[in-house]
């Protein structure tokens, strides 16, 4: 039996927030800022705990956002050295939202916070890719023994809704393939590259000055966080059990102007295109007809799912920065309060 | 399709009627005016057909209705993929490169070269045509094989 929020409308949900990042503060910041908009929903969100890797602030009444997000650890309600695994037990909690750092190698600590969420029967949402790409079968079958969502929205394309979609649209549908551009910085790395005719290393410095690229450029370059948007994708869409071994990389870094100038002459622009179907996982630098759907520029990321009955599907929108991936977790933390019968399906706040 | 038609009226439709009876979809029509020989005059009708049982059949429909048939030339549908490559395309023997793609019966329409000096890589398009996907699907794999081989970073339409 799934647990309901029966006591709310009147009461609170409760959230305990792990990883202060841009996305952690990006969401303390929306919910504060989106508070009676929320009530309007019938939503009243309590945040009794935020944890970052040297401490929490913790108030089991509810904390401060606005304060937090001011006075950060001079805070009173900050614990140095205060550890989730303990607090995800103690304090008032219905929701998890996981956000620490991606690590794509064993997926820590990510997976062990969502792990002690779900067995203590907390609802979890990430934004994580970590956890998914490692172990993503693993914690969704303990998910579900023990009652509990785990929902990932803000993992793949950032507020892009793919899953809700697949979840909520597409039950009765197959999904046949999906294709699409995953990562901002490499699309605006080859959109600046063919716009302006300039050089993979000036448009990766530039990606970096304008902050969309890390110092360590190689995750994104390489591929590899494609990559792992496509496992989380294979495995959330198509029910696969893959890993970031089962995805063929090449990445964008030896892509040359010349390359884009003879592709334009044909009417194609290089995109860094990821592509999955029953047998195939693929990151790789693809020439894409000017007129396709996939011929997005800058930063946006496009997935188009193509579907047994409802033929291609496309979705276009920013796939990074700290406000679209809160937009997403909020949005997932919603669907769950609503699951849970703490909002009235179909209410809409103007 | 050519056919040879007394120059008289009436004739053309009489040949375009069996295509149009067993489904040919009509594309182009040229009277050859200046190849004409006496009274016949060669026309050349284009038409789209499933496939050369369809094609055959509509060529026996049209002779049974007492209109000669010259001759038949099919046009495949031709299936394109670009592809470029970059690397030190020429220093790998660029002649292995391509003698590969072309045993397995694909065309090279057109190869575009960009090379700035010897030490330099160099960045090379050609137009692959093939008369099915599948043999264009098989001879791409094969070109990322040698591609990786001789480390060229590959991208295809």
């Amino acid at each position: 039996m799934r647990k309901t929020y029966s006591s709310l409308g009147a009461e609170s949900l409760n959230l305990i927030l792990i990883g202060f990042g841009n996305v952690g503060r990006a969401l303390a910041r929306i919910l504060w800022e989106k508070i009676d908009r929320l009530r309007g929903l019938g939503l009243s969100i309590n945040v009794t705990g935020i944890f970052k890797s040297n401490g929490g602030f913790v108030d089991s009444n509810g904390l401060m956002l606005g304060e937090i997000l001011e006075k950060s650890e001079q805070h009173k309600s900050w614990v140095p050295g205060a550890s989730p695994l303990s607090h995800i037990e103690e304090l008032p909690c219905d929701v998890v939202v996981e956000m620490t750092p991606t690590n794509v190698r064993n997926g820590e600590p990510g997976v062990s916070f969502i792990r002690k969420a779900l067995e203590e029967g907390k609802d979890v949402v990430t934004s994580n890719k970590g956890p998914l790409v490692v172990s993503m079968k693993s914690l969704l079958s303990l998910a579900e023994r023990k009652g509990c969502f785990l929902l990932y929205e803000a993992t793949v394309g950032a507020a892009i809704p793919i899953f809700t979609v697949a979840r909520e649209f597409l039950r009765h549908d197959r999904i046949i393939c999906v294709e699409g551009i995953l990562n901002g910085t490499t699309n605006y790395i080859l959109s600046r590259m063919s716009e302006d005719k300039v050089s993979f290393d000036d448009a990766l410095r530039e990606a970096q000055e304008m902050g969309y690229a890390e110092a360590d450029p190689t995750y994104d370059v390489e591929g590899i966080d494609a990559a792992c948007k496509l496992v989380i994708l294979a495995n959330g869409l198509m029910n696969m059990d893959k890993h970031l071994s089962d995805v063929e990389i090449e990445g964008i870094s030896r892509v040359t102007p010349e390359m884009i100038e003879l592709a334009e002459e044909d009417g194609y622009l290089v995109k860094h295109v990821a592509y999955l179907d029953g047998e195939k996982m693929e990151v790789a630098p693809r020439l894409v007809p000017k007129n396709s759907p996939l011929a997005v520029g800058g930063t946006f990321n496009v997935i188009t799912l193509n579907t047994e009955l409802s033929g291609p599907l496309t979705f276009i929108g920013k796939g990074a920065g700290p406000r679209e991936t809160a937009s997403a977790i909020l949005a997932d933390i919603i669907t769950i309060a609503k699951k849970r019968g703490g909002i009235k399906s179909g209410e809409h706040v103007a | 399709m050519r056919f040879n038609l007394a120059d008289e009226p009436g004739q053309l439709l009489k040949a375009l009627q069996p295509i149009a009876e067993f489904g040919g979809n009509v594309r182009e029509i040229s009277h050859l005016r200046e190849e004409k020989r006496g009274n016949m005059l060669p026309v050349a009708v284009t038409f789209d057909v499933k496939d050369l049982d369809h094609l055959f059949k509509i060529r026996d429909a049209v002779e049974a209705s007492g209109i000669q048939v010259a001759g038949i030339e099919p046009l495949m549908e031709l299936h394109r993929k670009v592809v470029i490559m970059v690397g030190h395309v020429f220093a790998t023997n660029i002649k292995d490169t391509i003698d590969r793609v072309l045993e397995r019966g694909v065309k090279v329409r057109r190869l575009v070269a960009r090379i700035k000096s010897a030490e330099d890589v160099s960045t090379v398009k050609f137009v692959l045509e093939a008369d099915s996907s599948e043999t264009l699907e098989s001879t791409l794999r094969v070109l990322k094989k040698v591609a990786g081989e001789k480390n060229l970073f590959i991208a295809w339409s």
